[in-house]
């Protein structure tokens, strides 16, 4: 990264960890699968890159992102609004597309 | 920590350099906002989100600015043709562009100034400009002299004489007027109807590289530390922004960063596969808000990329790998691999 922010070699790094983390967890190695996807969260962290963790958004937003759904299918857009600025400021990313809206944390 | 970075000024990778250690200061052209963002938009604003993340997750305070240019005649064109309020037509744009930037994920600026909200500021420079025998006034407005500016041209690397013998746009090198080709309007005068501001020289609207040079000095000051863009602003926005800084004695930009162009080489094939996305909001309808980033971090910055369907589902594919490798590895958690990080942040 520090050598004219080449990401295309960051990015190999990090690709190289992932599977290097996940040898260590299928090989029973919790110790060194800890440490790289430790570092892999970090790197991922380092280029704004946000991980998947939608398992781990709670019930009550789950609920708001489904009751924010509906409302903009009645197109009560004030409702809709209201809910998003509300999840915002519980920290996620209120995504809505066509296929529905999605959450992540900030 | 030391970042090495290509400058364009002197075409060299150098060290980014903190005019005040452990902060560092840029300046990020923004959108003319006259419709939705494109692709290429996009680009322009995830590098720069890359960079600035990078920075500082290494520790490094960044104040980045990023303008809303909310006055142009591509905008008063649509408010005509559309028969709407300019206004209404700018901040509805502004809307849209964040919108997209949140679903991006990139992180607000810490400013953003906009070109309105400097006018008396702006008309301060061009004043200065005149007085300092740099500017002149034509029919239609004040234009910058470019031949006080020794270094003209730096930014393009190209000679002056050799631009103009490959025939520029008129925006650029137009008005018969002008004392040289390359002269630019730093003021213009409003059209009877047009929005218009006050100014010593008669009622009118700011020229676009008036604005940021006036934006980023306000706000960031003299000899900040970097400024960049889009490769297709190095010249002649930039340069003209640079031009009129050294005019008047400033201390301006210490290091410049263009990032590459959005390259659509598939053609018709691309417009059949992905409906021809060129608009950012499509795109981000279509996939994971995240494949666009991933594409772009798997190419150099200043490399053309080309956005199409085959990359933009391997970017996807990329994604799924690490979100199943995040599922099953998220409740380890120990003290990150110190070589792994090294790795990743020195090569």
């Amino acid at each position: 990264m520090n050598d004219d922010l080449n990401t295309p070699v960051a990015m190999g790094v990090l690709f190289d960890a992932v599977r290097r983390a996940n040898v260590a967890v299928d090989a029973g190695d919790n110790q060194t699968a800890a440490s790289v996807a430790s570092a892999v969260r970090e790197m991922c962290a380092a280029i704004g890159l946000q991980l998947d963790v939608a398992k781990d958004i709670d019930a009550d937003a789950l609920a708001k992102a489904v009751a924010l759904d509906a409302a903009r299918a009645a197109k009560d857009f004030a409702t809709a609004d209201k809910l998003r600025a509300e999840l915002q400021a519980l920290g996620y990313l209120v995504e809505t597309t066509k296929a529905g809206t999605t959450l992540r944390h900030n | 920590m030391v970042l090495n970075l290509y400058d364009t000024a002197t075409s060299q990778i150098r060290p980014l350099k903190q005019r005040v250690p452990g902060e560092l200061s840029i300046y990020l052209c923004g959108p003319t906002v006259y419709g939705p963002p494109h692709i290429g938009h996009g680009r322009a604003t995830l590098v720069y989100d890359i960079l600035r993340r990078y920075l500082e997750w290494t520790g490094v305070k960044v104040r980045l600015v990023s303008n809303i240019t909310d006055i142009d005649d591509k905008i008063i064109d649509r408010a005509t043709r559309e028969n709407r309020p300019w206004l209404d037509i700018a901040q509805k744009c502004e809307h849209v562009w964040f919108e997209s930037m949140a679903r991006l994920g990139v992180k607000r600026p810490n400013d953003v100034p906009r070109a309105t909200e400097y006018v008396e500021q702006i008309v301060g420079l061009i004043a200065e400009l005149i007085s300092k025998d740099a500017a002149y006034r034509t029919d239609d407005g004040i234009y910058m002299s470019t031949s006080v500016v020794a270094d003209y041209g730096l930014l393009a690397h190209q000679n002056i004489d050799d631009m103009l013998a490959g025939g520029g746009d008129r925006n650029v090198f137009g008005a018969d007027q002008k004392k040289h080709p390359a002269d630019f309007v730093l003021w213009k005068f409003s059209k009877p109807g047009e929005p218009a501001w006050p100014s010593p020289w008669g009622e009118g609207r700011p020229g676009w590289h008036s604005e940021c040079v006036v934006m980023s000095l306000e706000l960031l000051g003299e000899g900040f530390d970097l400024h960049c863009g889009g490769a297709d602003l190095r010249f002649p926005h930039h340069e003209n922004e640079r031009a009129q800084a050294v005019a008047l004695g400033k201390d301006f930009a210490h290091h410049w960063m263009h990032n590459g162009f959005v390259v659509d080489t598939e053609g018709e094939k691309m417009s059949k596969s992905l409906g021809n996305v060129t608009n950012l909001p499509d795109l981000l309808d279509r996939y994971d808000a995240r494949a666009y980033r991933m594409l772009l971090l798997q190419t150099h910055y200043r490399s053309p990329v080309k956005v199409g369907l085959d990359n933009i589902d391997a970017s996807v594919n990329a994604l799924a790998g690490i979100d199943s490798f995040a599922a099953r590895t998220g409740s380890l958690s120990a003290t990150p691999t110190p070589q792994l990080l090294m790795r990743f942040a020195r090569r």
